[in-house]
């Protein structure tokens, strides 16, 4: 689990200072093993995506939808599912997102 | 470290076959044993890289293709490394030789997926990716290409149809390749005109699924010269990582395994990028082509659209020919076999065997190969001796 509450759960270095995903285990900035849990803020820009016009077969049913990459306001980055999406002219490089919710599709975000 | 030498090759054609993949295999390798001095009894170990056993009802790869071989009491080693299988298959064989633990090591590489369907091998590609994060959220295989591609596609000047001319200039040298899965002469206009996949990727900038097997021997270099005239130098090799997940990494444009690999092959050699005549690179995607061609050092960063579009990568026409067997977009990306079928057609270009694809003066030559979106990958430099 990486959200909880629309909240993103990081590890941050007590060492050099590093943020990174709960998920990852040691400071992949320093390799300090001394991390303490914070819960960062969902929301940042999207870096780049891509629509799925052929999708895997579990998620041809949720198209529409994008696939993105997020730079979260916090400094690390985030991947996630954004539906409703059919054309790259809906949604800009940059486009501000928000986490809205956290189920079988992994983290959903929505344009913010 | 011993010097370690390619000896013979094998591969069967790449394409949707009927056969086995035990059967494909066995076919790749005993063609590898038929065309060498080498008898079945001097190999010592069989390295079997193969990502999706499962999907043709095998795993435990290794002693299944031994036995079949008559080699029940040779031990083997299955490794899977997504499509990067075979060359890191390559390197760990080549690392037991240079150690010196072996002599004689057959590498055989294989896929066999085509039977699945496209929606089925969709799903069990996306299973390479960093699943929790990418395949998990919806992301197929050409979704995170796409993803690399748009990025780049902001970040320089570079446009679709600049893609799309990888796609063309692989399919003008697969058409030469009697062993490639796509024979066929494809246009910028054709590529633009096909379905999108997953944008900006659209169906001719996506590699096919492909069945096919090819196998190497390696060997010392005394064993080499004892058997046989025809055999080639690994002069290079080198193993680079990246964060698993596209979103672990700084700058989706560029792959550090790929840069790191290179790095360690380069410095082994003692060559730089200049010195290479041809190069066997990943391109599984048209925009991978772009961006290997950057990291391992060929072009600038930001100016392989450049180079594309002026065909400085078409065989024997520019700086430095990419890709001559068609690459995975035109030979076909068979991804066990991948690997090892690069290592195929660089033993036939040094060797002068490559008929009408074949790269002039070829002296030194290059395999670049990696696993999902360069999470894992290896660089080999080759000689001809
Ligand atoms: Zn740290």
């Amino acid at each position: 689990m990486t959200v909880k509450n629309k909240k993103v759960l990081a590890y941050k270095c007590k060492k050099c200072g590093n943020l990174q995903l709960a998920t990852t285990i040691f400071c992949n900035k320093c390799s300090s093993q001394d991390l303490e849990t914070v819960e960062v803020e969902g929301k940042g820009k999207i870096i780049t995506y891509t629509i799925q016009n052929i999708a895997p077969e579990e998620y041809e049913k949720f198209k529409p939808y994008a696939w993105v990459v997020v730079k979260l306001d916090i400094g690390f980055n985030i991947s996630g599912f954004l539906p409703g999406i059919n054309s790259p002219k809906n949604l800009p490089i940059n486009a501000r997102v928000k986490i809205v919710d956290y189920d079988e599709r992994g983290i959903i975000l929505s344009l913010d | 470290m011993n010097k370690v030498c390619v000896t013979s090759v094998g591969s069967t054609k790449y394409g949707k076959l009927k056969e086995s993949i035990v059967e494909l295999a066995v076919d790749a390798a005993s063609d590898a044993i038929k065309n060498s001095k080498i008898e079945p009894s001097d190999i010592q170990y069989g390295f079997i890289s193969n990502v999706f056993g499962v999907a043709d009802n095998q795993v435990h790869l290794a002693p299944v293709i031994m036995s079949s071989l008559g080699l029940p009491h040779v031990p083997g080693l299955t490794i899977e490394s997504a499509c990067g299988s075979g060359s890191v298959a390559f390197r760990e064989a080549y690392a037991n030789i240079a150690a010196g633990f072996y002599d004689v090591i057959l590498v055989v590489g294989v896929e066999k997926v085509t039977h699945t369907g496209t929606g089925r091998s969709t799903t069990l590609f996306s299973y390479c990716s960093d699943f929790f994060y990418e395949g998990g959220s919806g992301a197929s295989f050409p979704g995170l290409f796409a993803s690399m591609a748009r990025a780049y596609l902001t970040k320089y000047k570079a446009t679709e149809e600049d893609l799309a001319m990888v796609a063309v200039k692989n399919h003008e040298h697969g058409i030469f390749n009697p062993k490639a899965h796509v024979k066929k002469k494809i246009t910028v206009e054709d590529v633009m005109n096909s379905p999108e996949v997953a944008s900006p990727l659209k169906f001719l900038d996506c590699c096919p699924f492909s069945d096919g097997a090819s196998a190497v021997i390696l060997c010392t270099e005394d064993f080499a010269k004892k058997h046989g005239e025809d055999y080639i130098e690994v002069i290079g090799s080198g193993r680079g990582a990246s964060p698993a997940a596209v979103q672990g990494r700084e700058d989706p444009t560029t792959i550090p395994s790929t840069r790191a690999a290179a790095q360690q092959a380069y410095k082994q050699a003692n060559l730089t990028p200049k010195n290479i005549d041809f190069a066997e690179v990943h391109d599984c995607f048209t925009i991978a082509e772009m961006i290997d061609i950057e990291d391992l050092g060929f072009f600038d960063k930001g100016s392989a659209a450049m180079a594309v579009r002026e065909g400085l990568t078409k065989l024997n026409q520019g700086e430095i020919t990419i890709n001559p067997s068609g690459g995975l977009k035109s030979k076909g990306h068979p991804i066990g076999a991948t690997g090892i079928g690069q290592v195929v057609e660089v033993y036939e270009q040094l060797l002068g065997k490559a008929d009408q694809r074949q790269v002039e003066d070829a002296e030194i030559g290059m395999t670049h190969n990696f696993g999902a979106t360069g999470a894992s990958c290896a660089v080999h430099i080759f000689k001809r001796v």
